[in-house]
């Protein structure tokens, strides 16, 4: 068993540093969740974008499971998944199951993503992003007894994919602001 | 990088702790699933903890897609303005022709209300309106639903039509204190019982989650054309009677498939329509007295 999950070159320390630490990285999940979420629930009727929405918290589970771990730890998923359950009217736990599994997924080949190239890791997000809106398909289907079109999920995935790369440069502003300039 | 300290009670903690973070999103995804399952068989309160929810976000919504709201507007403004001098022949014309039924539709009613004053007709139970504006349409690709910051509060209930300027788009599902839940009429979960307007013939017009919805338990050789607009029948009493909902747009042999009047995809004002109906009528025991 690797300890490479888990390991944090972290100021932690002191008492005081493992204080600040926690509450800097909290207030960087809570900030993130709460600005996720109003993407997630906002209005784009107006631009005719309701029914492709992409998945904007699968992008920050990718990306935190691949450079820092513990700053977005499965609860933290879990919590911003079954949020987003509440919110919209599909099964509860669907999202949050998605989100488990996809960053799950993403921290067990971390040895192999955090080499790459951007361009690579943003084709693998593309493969989390199709197995996760799969996964969502396969469940709510059952969930319903019934088949749901897959026409919009196919192109929700491909949105969710071409998101990345701007969430990826949010989320390395939230690093640093948080974390200082060693992102 | 430093290197893992090797003291002896760090040996025998790490793997404890690391079983415990290994396992965590195995324990969280059944979690999840768990979920998922007890709301299949309903025992999980969603629709409370959902009313919770939507509560508290409804109003910050609200608050924080006004600027978005106002600066689409003011694009519309702009994109609108040219083709300004078009819409304004076309508008006169149609002025023109409205009048013409404006005339009509007077001398129609005055003859309706005089025939039904013969007839001794009970009126319709009158129609309370409450227009709110859409602050968000979660769910995505699988659910067709919207969020109104209008509850309780304001006088709207669970089972409401809703309407736009054109024709019903749903019926509230969740009604908090002040915020409420819509699902459309495209909806894979919407039903709603209609009436074809020329033939009367009766049916339930079914959502798919696509574009078009589909009228279910037609009777046989219901001779239905392209074109025929649907309406509510009002049966059940939940929905009020000959609010339009649609227009027929394809008559095959196993599916007839209606278009909705209104754009739900780009709604940004909807009115809930209250109806106070008769407890009876919804439960059909009828208490003589």
């Amino acid at each position: 068993m690797s300890s490479f999950d888990d390991r944090e070159y972290d100021q932690s320390d002191t008492a005081q540093g493992s204080i600040i630490s926690f509450l800097s990285r909290t207030g960087l999940i809570l900030l993130q969740a709460v600005c996720l979420l109003l993407l997630s629930a906002f209005p784009f009727q107006i631009w005719n974008l309701a029914e492709v929405r992409p998945a904007f918290f699968l992008a920050a589970a990718f990306y935190w499971a691949v450079f820092r771990p513990r700053a977005f730890p499965p609860l933290a998923a879990f919590l911003c998944g079954l949020t987003l359950d509440l919110l919209y009217a599909g099964p509860i736990g669907l999202h949050a199951l998605t989100l488990v599994v996809a960053q799950g997924l993403v921290r067990s080949q971390r040895r192999f993503l955090i080499g790459q190239s951007f361009v690579v890791l943003w084709m693998c997000f593309f493969l989390v992003a199709g197995g996760a809106f799969f996964l969502q398909w396969g469940v709510h289907s059952l969930f319903l007894l019934e088949t749901i079109p897959p026409r919009p999920l196919v192109i929700s995935a491909v949105l969710t994919g071409f998101v990345f790369p701007p969430l990826s440069w949010a989320f390395y502003g939230f690093s640093r602001l948080f974390y200082g300039p060693r992102g | 990088m430093p290197l893992r300290r090797t003291s002896k009670t760090d040996i025998h903690a790490v793997p404890l702790k690391m079983i415990g973070a290994r396992a965590t999103p195995f324990v969280l995804a059944l979690l999840a699933l768990a979920m998922v399952a007890f709301h299949r068989i309903g025992v999980m309160p969603a629709e409370q903890l959902r009313i919770a929810v939507t509560d508290v976000v409804a109003p910050v919504l609200e608050t924080t897609s006004q600027p978005f709201v106002t600066l689409t507007e003011s694009f519309e403004g702009v994109r609108t303005l040219r083709a300004l001098k078009a819409e304004n022949i076309r508008l006169k014309e149609e002025n023109a022709r409205l009048a013409q039924w404006y005339e009509a539709a007077l001398k129609f009613q005055s003859e309706n209300q005089s025939l039904r004053g013969l007839l001794n007709v009970k009126a319709d139970p009158a129609l309370a309106y409450v227009t709110a504006r859409v602050v968000s349409d979660p769910g995505g690709a699988f659910v067709k639903s919207l969020l109104l910051p209008a509850g309780m509060n304001d006088d709207v209930t669970k089972g409401s039509a809703v309407l736009s300027g054109r024709g019903l788009v749903g019926r509230i599902t969740e009604a908090g204190k002040s915020s409420s839940r819509v699902l459309l009429v495209t909806d894979l979960n919407s039903r709603i019982p209609v009436v074809i307007q020329n033939t009367r013939t009766r049916a339930i017009l079914a959502g798919r989650n696509k574009e078009l919805m589909r009228l279910e338990r037609l009777p046989v050789d219901s001779g239905l054309v392209v074109g025929s607009r649907v309406v509510t029948s009002g049966d059940g009493g939940l929905l009020p009677a000959d609010i339009p909902v649609g227009t027929i747009v394809s008559v095959e042999q196993d599916s007839v498939l209606v278009r909705p009047l209104s754009d739900l995809s780009s709604l940004s004002y909807v009115q809930v329509v209250n109806m106070d109906a008769d407890e009876s009528l919804i439960s059909g025991h009828i208490n003589t007295p």
